[in-house]
């Protein structure tokens, strides 16, 4: 593989994803299979085929997703991922010089697709390295957040 | 990673086209040329999620032909690899190099060098799968992996990046047989 030698350097571990992903909505294989539902029904509803793109992403989302439940309401689902999303970028934590930190969507993204009912803080980090700017224990709470809505959806 | 960007795109419309559904053909066509394309910076197209009605503006005529040509911006669901995340796969072939994983339409291939050391003799070639030492670890076509993905490369309007599993956590999810949730 060659990257360019006068782009910026990316590294999303570090959180830089370059200058023209700086006002991107970044999405969670939950929330895509939500979108790629409705869009598929729309499009059956019109006669028109799915692309190829298309059947595999949906197959993809639907196999990886720990957020679903198909005997839950369906806007249920949507309405507990919309409400774990807002938790997340609303989520601050102060550090000591009194500045607040919070969770940049990229990490907002990996974690509901990377984190599951028994994901431990280090395993958390491991992952997603930027998170270890954060204390444990506010790490702990994010996992605390994500593991309630995955019961309450699972259940 | 799955992300919503405004991008936008010329479309060239014949005059056979034009009259009251200018507009609905506008975004099929749109739909047409621009979902399941790998564009070079910003990933696959995997959705058209919206045109707004009032960035259709008006066209331009091509003098040489009398096509007008619409620059159209729209609203995309896209899929692009980048450096350092954590994703997971499905793995779809294993030859003896290493194992190409698919994460949708993206090809990840993870080599054997990227895999942990009682993996690197792993290869099988009977069974097509990458075997641990202990047994223990059986990387299948089907199975589910978690991987990091280290680089990317764009050829012919495919992407292919290149992955690991040798850091701690990633690996083996599920031998892809049992297809509930996670």
């Amino acid at each position: 593989m060659v990257e360019d030698a006068t782009a910026p350097i990316e590294n999303v571990a570090e959180l830089q994803l370059g200058k023209e992903f700086q006002d991107i909505h970044i999405l969670s294989n939950a929330q895509v299979a939500v979108i790629l539902q409705a869009s598929a029904g729309y499009a059956v509803s019109r006669d028109e085929e799915l692309n190829d793109v298309y059947r595999k992403v949906q197959r993809y989302v639907n196999r990886f997703t720990s957020m679903t439940n198909p005997e839950k309401e369906h806007q249920e689902v949507v309405d507990e991922l919309d409400n774990l999303q807002d938790a997340l970028t609303a989520f601050r934590k102060e550090t000591e010089d009194g500045d607040e930190q919070e969770l940049h969507p990229a990490e907002v993204a990996a974690l509901m697709n990377l984190v599951a009912t028994d994901t431990m803080v280090e395993e958390a980090v491991a992952l997603i390295p930027s998170l270890s700017r954060f204390p444990e224990a506010a790490i702990d709470e994010i996992l605390d957040i994500i593991r309630s809505t995955i019961i309450r959806i699972v259940s | 990673m799955f992300y919503v960007k405004t991008l936008s795109h010329e479309i060239v419309l014949e005059p056979v086209h034009f009259g009251q559904k200018l507009r609905a053909t506008l975004v099929r066509l749109l739909k047409e040329q621009v979902e399941g394309l790998a564009l070079a910076n910003y990933g696959y197209v995997v959705n058209v999620i919206e045109v707004p009605e009032d960035q259709i503006k008006s066209g331009v005529i091509e003098y040489d032909t009398g096509s007008v040509i619409f620059t159209v911006q729209y609203t995309a669901l896209l899929l692009r690899p980048f450096i350092h995340e954590v994703l997971d796969a499905v793995v779809s072939q294993c030859n003896p190099l290493g194992f190409f994983a698919f994460v949708g339409p993206l090809r990840i291939f993870v080599s054997k060098h990227s895999m942990p050391e009682d993996m690197f003799n792993g290869f099988d070639g009977e069974k097509d799968a990458w075997i641990s030492d202990d047994k223990e670890v059986v990387i299948a076509s089907g199975s589910g992996v978690r991987l990091k993905i280290k680089g990317r490369t764009v050829e012919q309007g495919n992407i292919t990046a290149i992955g690991t599993i040798k850091d701690n956590y990633l690996g083996l999810i599920d031998d892809g047989e049992a297809q509930g949730p996670v």
